[in-house]
């Protein structure tokens, strides 16, 4: 039995570590003119672990290239384009997975990060995956209350995680990404 | 036909890029924070008698995505002929309100100012760059929407220069007045952005008024303005300020204004 739980938390650490951010296109609003759109990608160039950003300035979308061994920190890409005085109105990430089983209301470790697929339905995911995060800051207002609707789990309005999955190992002040698959 | 036309220019116009970086007037949003941005103006008007001139140097900072403050000083010839240092004044807003969606945005912001003027008081306009002492509170509107932006102000000032207070002078000048702004910007060029090298060029129309509430005085300017963007991160504007109506005393009622500012980002505070 001890064996089968071994074996079992390997293979569960092992897919976990697989599971990597490859790639991150955020789209900006609250602005249209090309200073305000450089002041945003100044200020997502100067993040630590942003290696290059590809801007598309008419559709105010940036795309991020990541350094290869740094952490990434999906809040620090946001607070950059807001203390820049704009806002996040879609972010997507493009991640390589390995056998990832999108359970509802399941939180899947990706790069070092929690997410919580809203709108999972238990399918198997291999390869390369897309999802868009959907957290307050992350999308307009009204996306957040469209989304934000599909699971009754607290950690969906606070961000964090609630005592309900603390339990598991995690801990209680642990950033948690809701997203649509 | 002509429908046809109004049609486009408006489809046009509520497409990507617009301009809400007004010549004459502040818009609701801010700086970047950790930016810096020093500016140069000069306004000038040929009368019969001499040229009036006045020159503002002006350091803008964001502190933060809320909070920005400039700091001024002004030199002229007026009323004296000869160029003087005339003032120093400071300034700050706060963005309390973002609605952020794609190419457009609501935002509201309270600012205050504060100045400080050598001049004695001669004339009626209670005007903090150059020609008064005192302070000012208000609230600015802005509405982002495509390539146009509009804005609104309304403000009070209370001047507290000290003939203000010298009972013996009788000083037959306001001191207070309310003070409001609509601001109109468009974006012309470019017509596809493709690079923040390519040249921006924004139009402006605002209209700058004034009432004084305690001797009652008024004046209604309009200020059409043109304003070119290059790297995304320099300003050059012009424009033409006069006034359509009004019964002030002032030093400058029309005029010519060229300012240039640059920006540099990433400069001042956490990095």
């Amino acid at each position: 039995m001890k064996n089968i739980i071994m074996t079992a938390l390997v293979l569960l650490l092992a897919a976990s570590l697989r599971a990597q951010i490859t790639g991150v296109s955020l789209k900006a609003g609250g602005l249209t003119c090309s200073m305000c759109s450089k002041a945003v990608w100044n200020a997502l160039q100067k993040v630590p672990f942003v290696a290059k950003v590809d801007v598309d300035i008419k559709s105010q979308q940036y795309n991020i290239v990541f350094k290869d061994t740094a952490a990434i920190d999906l809040d620090a890409l946001q607070k950059a384009v807001q203390d820049a005085g704009f806002s996040v109105v879609a972010l997507s990430v493009t991640a390589q997975v390995h056998d990832l089983a999108a359970q509802k209301d399941q939180h899947l470790l990706i790069s070092h990060q929690y997410f919580h697929f809203l709108n999972a339905t238990g399918q198997q995911l291999d390869g390369t995956i897309h999802f868009t995060v959907v957290d307050r800051t992350f999308t307009s207002a009204r996306n957040y209350k469209k989304y934000s609707s599909l699971s009754s789990m607290s950690c969906v309005q606070t961000g964090k995680i609630a005592a309900c999955c603390a339990k598991k190992g995690l801990a209680g002040q642990t950033r948690i990404y809701h997203a649509i698959i | 036909m002509k429908r046809l036309m109004l049609l486009l220019a408006l489809g046009w116009c509520l497409s990507a890029g617009a301009q809400e970086l007004y010549v004459y007037s502040e818009p609701a949003s801010n700086m970047p924070a950790h930016s810096l941005t020093p500016k140069l103006t000069t306004l000038l008007d040929r009368t019969d008698r001499r040229t009036n001139q006045r020159y503002m140097a002006e350091l803008m900072a964001g502190l933060s995505r809320r909070l920005m403050v400039h700091v001024g000083t002004s030199f002229s010839n007026m009323p004296a002929g000869s160029l003087r240092w005339e003032s120093v004044y400071a300034y700050s807003k706060y963005r309390f309100l973002s609605n952020d969606d794609v190419h457009r945005h609501f935002r509201m912001a309270a600012f205050a100012e504060a100045a400080y003027s050598r001049k004695t008081v001669q004339t009626d306009e209670v005007n903090f760059q150059g020609e008064r002492s005192g302070v000012q509170l208000g609230v600015i509107a802005t509405q982002l929407l495509g390539r146009m932006a509009l804005s609104a102000t309304v403000s009070h000032s209370q001047a507290l220069d000290a003939e203000r207070f010298d009972h013996n002078a009788a000083s037959p000048y306001p001191y207070q007045s309310l003070n409001y702004s609509l601001s109109g910007g468009l974006l012309v060029l470019p017509f596809n952005y493709t690079s923040y090298r390519q040249l921006n060029l924004n139009i402006y129309l605002e209209l700058l008024g004034q009432r004084t509430l305690d001797r009652k005085t008024s004046y209604t300017d309009l200020a059409p303005s043109i304003q070119f963007l290059f790297n995304s991160n320099s300003k050059l504007n012009l424009g033409y300020r006069f006034e359509v109506s009004g019964n002030q005393l002032r030093n400058m009622n029309r005029g010519f204004l060229l300012s240039f500012e640059h920006s540099f980002f990433n400069v001042i505070g956490k990095k």
